[in-house]
């Protein structure tokens, strides 16, 4: 089943990995329920959408108080963009978590009778 | 969790009657100081910054209407002379000032710091995804006006009698204190001070005439500390930019910056802090 690739994180970012059943009419990510929104006819991904929402308002602000999702993704465009900031992917981190888990099955192995 | 009443006066002063005791408790001191998970933190404090920007926006529409009932109050006041029919307007102007003088007290009473609405609650709102959900978050903060005897640093009196005079008054505040572990294991504790000059200036104009000035200088102090997993991260900082509090198990890196402003309660914009997070993350690299 497809996932979601909207990357959420601001320091270190990672895919949202939410079961999506839609495709962005932009970039062509598979996006969750949550992360989709309508752009006249297409649906797109909230990234998609922050890119070209006025990139940099930083005035963008919901009616009810509550920060959402597109204030967000808009505001941490701004952020990147303004410092010429590079988060870490997800990924970066992959190494050292395939390491733990062949570690963890490297003890898990039954040695030979003549094994030290 | 408060009882409830029905305010027709206000809605701020309806949905300052809807908070809990905690809530009633930090809208009335300005303070507070506790460790809850981020989504606390941010259900404590949305409902506050509702309620903060109503009141904001009502106490501006009352005043209004206190300035528009002084000055028909003065008005009719003026024409009853000619015909004393007037005067009647100038008690019902009257009665009004009291009451929206009220409404204004009433709102100002529950008014909250807008670094509160402005600052705080979009910062943790823009941190949530970047913090430990289940990991508790210590947060101090102190919103009392920082130009109040509890904060006085330091008097420089008058120097002499001659004019000009010049009396400055140095206040003293460390009006945030927060410690959160990030979603990759990473302990980030911050911190603001602010540091106020005010200087009252009394001095003679060109024309002669005396004149006085209130001149204000803020300098925001932000101190922050990452701590950084050996397991998780090589540090790729020069060796000087690495605090001694670093161990066999964590690199600690500190950023130290200030800014100054020419206000009293200028709203920190949230890049300030987030710029100096993502700096200590730039000076290390996942293994």
């Amino acid at each position: 089943m497809a996932q979601c690739q909207v990357k959420t994180g601001i320091f270190v970012v990672r895919e949202c990995g939410a079961i999506s059943g839609i495709t962005c009419a932009d970039c062509g990510k598979n996006v969750c329920a949550k992360h989709t929104r309508q752009s006249g006819p297409k649906a797109v991904c909230i990234e998609c959408l922050a890119k070209s929402n006025n990139v940099g308002n930083l005035s963008i602000r919901p009616h009810s108080n509550r920060f959402d999702s597109l204030w967000y993704f808009t505001r941490r465009l701004s952020f990147f963009q303004t410092y010429n900031y590079t988060p870490f992917e997800g990924q970066d981190y992959d190494g050292f978590e395939k390491t733990n888990q062949q570690e963890i099955e490297d003890d898990n192995e039954k040695g030979g009778f003549l094994d030290s | 969790m408060a009882t409830y009443k029905k305010n027709r006066e206000s809605k701020a002063l309806e949905l300052f009657q809807s908070l809990d005791k905690e809530q009633v408790n930090f809208v009335k001191l300005r303070k507070i100081e506790a460790s809850y998970k981020i989504k606390h933190w941010i259900d404590f404090f949305e409902k506050i910054s509702f309620m903060d920007e109503k009141g904001d926006g009502e106490r501006k529409k009352w005043e209004k209407w206190r300035t528009a009932s002084i000055i028909v109050a003065v008005l009719f006041f003026i024409f009853g002379f000619a015909n004393y029919f007037l005067f009647v307007f100038t008690f019902i102007a009257i009665i009004g000032i009291f009451i929206f003088s009220n409404f204004v007290a009433k709102l100002k009473s529950i008014d909250v710091k807008n670094q509160l609405r402005l600052f705080i609650f979009p910062l943790l709102s823009f941190l949530k995804e970047e913090i430990d959900q289940e990991q508790k978050v210590y947060l101090h903060l102190d919103l009392s006006q920082i130009n109040q005897e509890a904060y006085l640093k330091e008097t420089i009196p008058v120097k002499s009698s001659a004019l000009p005079k010049i009396l400055t008054k140095i206040y003293e505040l460390n009006w945030i204190k927060a410690s959160m572990q990030m979603v990759d294991g990473t302990d980030i504790e911050w911190e603001i001070t602010d540091k106020v000059r005010i200087r009252n200036i009394t001095k003679r104009g060109s024309s002669g005439k005396i004149k006085y000035k209130t001149k204000i200088k803020t300098k925001h102090t932000i101190i922050l500390t990452s701590s950084f997993s050996k397991s998780k991260y090589t540090c790729i900082a020069n060796p000087t930019e690495i605090s001694p509090k670093s161990d066999s198990s964590n690199w600690v890196l500190r950023q130290k910056n200030k800014l100054v402003s020419l206000a009293l309660d200028e709203v920190f914009q949230l890049e300030k802090l987030l710029e100096p997070i993502g700096n200590c993350y730039r000076k290390v690299k996942p293994l």
